[in-house]
């Protein structure tokens, strides 16, 4: 965001906002680290999360090993390049296209030269979608099913399932902790720095409840 | 007003400031009150069995018995031998029990009174119907506390009245100075298990009996003197608690070569597994399907309701076997027990709790023979969000603006805890319930009007 303005003394006080925040939190989000390091998580969510999600997992020394939408276009996943040469699909005869003109004598804050800089920067008005932040090895899905979602659980065993209210206790009756990644399970903000250890105290909570490891009813031995 | 406790140290070194704990008698009459048509007997002065059967009644909110030696200035100095002989001959005319469970008090015992043989010359010379069976215990208030006079008591029962004849088939069963819904939920849970057992003593019907109908002297329920006897013939014991009980036990285990398991005491869900996996083992029984799904349903509301006690710090007081239960079961929640303060002595508890708790939270105090003055300076430097324990918290809770879970002996400020377990899976379940919502109560009061959630 500073480096939008091309102002340099915005630019070095940011540098040292985030320097001195990143101090405050560090301590802290070290203890969080030790605890999670390793763990794995299965993101089912909306509105991006599922993407923007990975890298506040990733300062946890979590591991994204599935994450997918309910609701999302090609576009979130492969990014913007690929809208021009999508096809209109079947739900284009029902919703009306929509086309915008340019109101006449608008002037943009901004001049052509410089959104053109811009976008080269600081990659400004695009979005390369989620598959390139998943590495080999992790899976992209696309509105799940229950019967998908219970099978991925069970073959892949992840640490911490992320969804939504009527997925959690699924998730938990399988044994795997879960939080709901919409509601943030009433608790929160994410948002800032200081909502990364928010974040990190939540995902503490579930995946290190002590009641897991009272599942296993002793007289039966394995079960 | 109800602050005066300082934050800083202070050095004493003969000063008990509220005492964590009750004298031996009143566990010895607790005791005696688990015995059917059992006459509890203080020898000493009236003003002991006055308090403890104040103390009870304030607790159970029903009517105790007891009778006492009735020591003047005079017996002070020449002993009370002929004041326990005329109280016997008075009780067997007036009272007619079965049996009459005398318990010495601090004067007796300063004084020297061999109870044991003035009540062999009492049954040697016939002053009392031998129909009227006699036992006593050595309980001074001086040494151990409320769940040593407890502890002795029933020891006193074992070796006064538990006789080897045939094998009985059941399991004896100690559950130690704890409330008569606790002795329910066991009873439930053997009864679930298909086990008979000589519940010994057994306060249910006695200290939470119903209203209404005929309701003699003595109330209906306590073991009966042949279960005591019978007791010796048991395939196994098992105490609940160590402090209160384990010394009948371990006489079961060297007079009569039973085998024996004391403790832990079943709070949590681990230590109700290990009761559970104990008595089957003992009974040779078969643990029913039913019980897996019972504790299954508890772990899940542990599980539901673990993010109300997260990083939730607690302080907990009262009785070894009770809290180091109670510990267990924070601990399975997820809280963090700051402070474990007993009253009464014991290494052994402080080590095994320690050896829970250190693990996971280092700093946490595990203290024994401490009292609430202490308690209280601790949360004062170390501020924690609930306390557990009896009714002798509530300054403190309030002190602290901090929600006190009234669990232990006595509670006198609460009607009708005691018809309510901690015990077994019930008891779990009724903890993370009470202690879950308890904050989601404060939560609500407190929180900013513009950050109240409907759904929590």
């Amino acid at each position: 965001m500073a480096e939008f303005f091309d102002d340099e003394e915005l630019t070095k006080r940011t540098e040292e906002v985030i320097e001195e925040e990143m101090a405050k939190i560090q301590p802290e989000l070290e203890k969080y680290r030790n605890k999670l390091q390793g763990k794995t998580a299965f993101v089912f969510s909306g509105g991006s999360r599922s993407h923007h999600y990975q890298n506040l997992f990733e300062d946890l020394g979590m591991k994204v090993i599935v994450a997918g939408y309910q609701f999302a276009h090609r576009d979130d996943y492969e990014g913007r390049q690929i809208l021009e040469g999508m096809k209109e699909k079947a739900s284009s005869g029902i919703l009306e296209d929509l086309h915008y003109e340019k109101e006449e004598g608008f002037e943009p804050a901004i001049s052509e030269e410089r959104m053109k800089e811009l976008k080269e920067k600081l990659g400004l008005m695009d979005y390369e979608g989620m598959l390139p932040e998943m590495p080999e090895g992790t899976i992209a899905v696309d509105d799940l099913n229950h019967y998908e979602t219970e099978f991925l659980i069970r073959e892949l065993k992840p640490d911490l399932f992320c969804s939504g209210i009527k997925d959690k206790y699924w998730a938990q009756k399988m044994g795997v902790p879960s939080r709901q990644i919409h509601s943030y399970d009433y608790s929160g903000r994410y948002t800032g720095l200081t909502g990364v250890l928010n974040f990190a105290r939540d995902i503490d909570m579930a995946v290190n409840n002590p009641s897991w490891k009272l599942q296993k009813t002793p007289w039966k031995g394995e079960n | 007003m109800l602050d005066y406790t300082p934050k800083e140290e202070v050095q004493r070194d003969a000063l008990v400031v509220n005492p964590a704990k009750i004298c031996q008698p009143i566990g010895a009459t607790y005791a005696a009150l688990g015995i059917r048509n059992c006459m509890p007997h203080s020898h000493g002065s009236q003003g002991c069995l006055s308090y403890l059967r104040m103390c009870l009644t304030r607790h159970f909110r029903e009517p105790t018995i007891g009778t006492t030696s009735s020591f003047y200035e005079g017996t002070a100095v020449f002993g009370g031998a002929s004041n326990l002989k005329k109280a016997l001959a008075n009780i067997e005319a007036v009272y007619t029990p079965e049996v009459v469970a005398i318990h010495t008090t601090c004067l007796s015992e300063t004084i020297g009174d061999d109870v044991g043989q003035i009540m062999e010359d009492v049954q040697e010379e016939e002053l009392i119907d031998p129909s009227i069976k006699l036992c006593a215990a050595s309980t001074p208030s001086y040494v151990g506390s409320h769940v040593t006079g407890y502890d002795n008591m029933v020891k006193s029962f074992v070796t006064t009245f538990a006789k080897k004849t045939k094998p009985n088939k059941k399991l004896n069963v100690i559950p130690g100075f704890v409330d008569p819904g606790d002795i329910r939920e066991i009873r439930r849970i053997l009864s679930i298990m298909n086990i008979p057992a000589i519940v010994l003593p057994d306060q249910t019907d006695v200290l939470d009996s119903g209203i209404g109908g005929k309701r003699g002297l003595y109330a209906h329920g306590g073991t009966p003197l042949g279960d005591v006897e019978d007791s010796a013939n048991s395939m196994g014991t098992i105490a609940l608690c160590e402090m209160s009980g384990g010394a009948a036990a371990n006489l079961f285990k060297n007079k009569f070569k039973m085998q024996i398991q004391i403790g832990p005491v079943p709070i949590g869900i681990r230590f109700t597994d290990r009761f559970i996996m104990k008595a089957a083992e003992l009974a040779n029984v078969a643990i029913p399907p039913e019980l897996e799904q019972e504790r299954a349903r508890v772990v899940d509301m542990m599980t539901d309701a673990h993010p109300h006690f997260y990083g939730k710090k607690v302080a907990i007081f009262g009785d070894p076997d009770i809290i180091e239960g109670l510990t267990n079961l924070v601990l399975e929640m997820g809280m963090e027990p700051t402070v474990v303060l007993s009253g009464s002595v014991s290494k052994k508890f402080e080590e095994r709790v320690s050896k829970m708790v250190h693990p996971l939270y280092p700093d946490s105090q595990i203290l024994t023979g401490a009292d609430l003055f202490t308690l209280h300076q601790i949360i004062k430097n170390e501020p924690v969000d609930m306390l557990i324990g009896n009714t002798y918290g509530k300054h403190i809770a309030l002190a602290e603006n901090i929600p006190l879970i009234r669990v232990g002996f006595p509670i006198m400020d609460r009607a009708n805890l005691h018809h309510f377990p901690v015990m077994g899976y019930a008891g779990a379940a009724r903890m993370v319930e009470w202690i879950g919502n308890t904050f989601l109560d404060i939560k609500d009061k407190t929180i900013p009007e513009e950050e109240l959630e409907v759904v929590q």
